[in-house]
């Protein structure tokens, strides 16, 4: 079955409306969605490495042409030149018709990963809501679709944010709350312990990657102040205003030339945000680590 | 020198300031204390029409004690509309020596602020920005120590780009220099300017790497100013009509950044002695060093050439035909606050007429902190 792009905030309105326990039949819909968007990223994918490939001959080939264009002119070398010249227009048809397909197979390949993310973050809140609801052990297999998901989710997220750069802010997924039934066995809270480590785990993960980013972004901001020093060093007492024709026409920016792009968000409010959504993500590894502690007094009481 | 007028910035300043404190909006994007000692070296024969004073030296020294605060306010920051204000102030403080006559002390007050709102449209960015620049200085010496009189410059501009690839932009501008009775020639250099600038851009990425921090991108652009000169011209007020043209280049990486810029303008006046063709060529270039180091360059060439083939007379303001500009900076982070930088600067300043000529030539220590990084 295919289902089209819009069908995933759809379903995802739908399960939220009813506000009801979450039918299996729901999940096996979501599941089929997240098939459905796993096939055509695939295909999505597989195109554009093969337009990149047929991209990247082109260009080589480009490139090597007017290498020996260049040769050619220096040595006055007329029959080559003319030679070389009428190849450069014969491919330019073929470069320009390879670039523009890497183009739109690049697209495609964004908008399949957009909604392979949506489906599998919708599949993840419908199996947060499942375990919430479950009996703990009752269904071992819950927790192992629950880092299945997860684990796909952050592959896919990582092999485009490879290839086509970042495309999405990081954000902390829901996860289910896990509290000690007065009828749970040692086993049960064993098994409720494992579940809150590999949430710990995957937290960690999160964290170091926020670190790496806002390292990255705070390298950045250094170095753009230490431009704009420089600039002010020469401007601010005229050290560079010399008598000759006045400079007209010329714009002064404010602030980071990150905003290259239009983005009105300076490198400070981006760093502020990743910080605070780190610190977000180390508090709930603190907590997870207390409750691990919590359960682990507790199942050592149970029989 | 006229008082009052840096208080009156100050108050501008906290004018703009106060409604969005107000609103608990404000935010300190960024805040630096600047520290800086020079020493230099001028030699030359150059003259020119505002600087009265006459040495006949060819040699001079100078050493320079600055210190000045820059800092960046945000008063607004909506989803897509942001208002920021910029200020920068300082003083800075010479001793010269090589003089015939006397040595000079002059001592240079500077100061501005710049308001710059940005909307963001459903197809592109708006931009309104308003600046203010004062700048005083006493005991201004003779030549070869060029520094440049002191001024006050307002300017209003907005500008309109579409969809990243269109731009076009006015902007105002008026400058009155100061010119106390001993020098009333500065006055020749009050200017009235209204400038139309109109360019396109493109931004590439590569295709496999699209960290949205890096780029390089293209950009042709062609201005029109109108330059208006009250103080100039016998009856009638010298008028200018500029038309320029030019491209850009500027690109980005992991640790480099570079920007070149080649510009043409064709000046034609009411006074046809001032007129002129001339090409201005600028690079800016930086490169990330190592995990603490950074290397800053950048470098100027302009070139003037009069229609008028006799021409013999200095322009007041703009007595050089031709101009070569070199300075790098070395900096040196010595924590998240602190860093020291080296700079390094050669000018040479010419005419075409006479040969005369300035050359300027030094190197300076800052040190620079930001309290509130």
């Amino acid at each position: 079955m295919k289902c089209p792009r819009w069908s995933v905030p759809l379903l995802i309105g739908a399960l939220a409306a009813a506000g009801a326990p979450v039918a299996l039949g729901a999940q096996g819909n979501l599941s089929q969605v997240v098939d459905d968007w796993e096939g055509r990223y695939e295909v999505a994918r597989d195109n554009y490495q093969a337009a990149y490939q047929e991209w990247e001959y082109y260009e080589s080939r480009w490139q090597q042409l007017m290498e020996e264009f260049g040769r050619a002119q220096a040595a006055d070398d007329e029959r080559r030149t003319t030679e070389i010249l009428a190849q450069l227009q014969d491919l330019s048809q073929e470069r320009d018709r390879a670039e523009s397909a890497l183009r739109i197979r690049k697209d495609e390949w964004h908008d399949a990963s957009e909604g392979l993310i949506s489906a599998l973050e919708a599949r993840i809140e419908l199996q947060v809501q499942q375990m919430e609801r479950s009996p703990v052990g009752s269904n071992p297999d819950l927790l192992d679709e629950y880092n299945l998901y997860s684990g796909r989710l952050r592959e896919v997220e990582s092999e485009t944010e490879t290839e086509l750069g970042p495309r999405r802010e990081l954000e902390l997924r829901p996860m289910p709350d896990m509290q000690i039934q007065p009828d749970d066995t040692r086993g049960e809270i064993n098994f409720k312990i494992r579940n809150l480590q590999n949430r710990i785990t995957v937290l960690e993960d999160v964290s170091s990657e926020l670190d790496g980013k806002i390292a990255q972004l705070e390298n950045r901001q250094r170095w753009e102040r230490t431009r704009d020093d420089f600039d002010a060093s020469l401007q601010g007492f005229d050290v560079i205003v010399v008598p000759v024709t006045p400079r007209s026409g010329t714009t002064t920016a404010v602030g980071d030339t990150t905003a290259v792009d239009l983005a009105l968000e300076p490198l400070e409010t981006r760093i502020a945000r990743l910080t605070g959504l780190r610190d977000d993500v180390l508090e709930r590894i603190e907590q997870l680590e207390e409750k691990v502690e919590d359960f682990q007094r507790e199942a050592e009481r149970r029989p | 020198m006229r008082t009052g007028r840096f208080p009156a910035l100050l108050a501008m300043c906290v004018g703009l300031a106060a409604p969005a404190a107000a609103d608990g909006q404000i935010r300190l994007r960024d805040f630096v204390i600047t520290e800086g000692a020079s020493l230099e070296g001028y030699l030359g024969n150059f003259a020119a029409i505002t600087v009265p004073q006459i040495d006949s030296t060819e040699k001079a020294v100078a050493g320079v004690g600055e210190v000045s605060v820059r800092g960046i306010l945000r008063l607004m920051g909506r989803e897509n509309q942001t208002v920021d204000v910029a200020f920068d102030g300082g003083i800075r403080q010479f001793a010269t020596g090589g003089f015939q006559l006397r040595n000079y002390a002059p001592r240079e007050h500077s100061g501005s602020v710049e308001t710059m709102y940005q909307r963001l449209i459903r197809s592109g960015t708006l931009t309104a920005q308003t600046g203010a620049r004062l700048r005083s200085i006493s005991d201004r010496p003779p030549l070869p120590i060029y520094l440049s009189p002191g001024y006050d410059r307002y300017t209003a501009g907005v500008s309109y780009l579409h969809r990243g690839l269109f731009d076009l932009g006015v902007e105002g501008e008026i400058a009155d220099y100061l010119a106390p009775k001993v020098q009333p020639a500065l006055d020749l250099l009050d200017r009235s300017s209204l400038v139309v600038n109109a360019g396109i851009r493109k931004i590439y990425r590569s295709a496999a790497e699209l960290d949205r921090d890096d780029y390089w991108g293209l950009r042709a652009f062609s201005s029109y100013s109108y330059h208006s000169y009250p103080q100039q011209g016998e009856g009638s007020p010298r008028i200018d009509h500029a038309l320029g043209a030019g491209a850009a280049f500027q690109g980005r990486w992991e640790r480099l950044s570079l920007e070149l810029t080649l510009e043409g303008t064709r000046s034609r006046s009411t006074s046809l002695r001032v007129e002129y063709n001339a090409a201005r060529l600028n690079g800016r270039a930086d490169w990330i060093l190592g995990e603490n180091t950074q290397i800053g360059l950048l470098g100027t060439l302009a070139r003037k050439r009069f229609i008028q083939p006799d021409q013999d007379a200095l322009v007041a303001g703009e007595e050089a035909d031709n101009a070569s500009i070199l300075y790098a900076e070395l900096t040196r982070h010595l924590g998240d606050r602190v860093s020291g930088a080296f700079r390094f600067g050669w000018q040479k300043v010419e005419t075409n007429i006479s040969g005369a000529y300035y050359t300027r030539f030094g190197g300076s220590f800052f040190l620079r902190v930001r309290p509130w990084n």
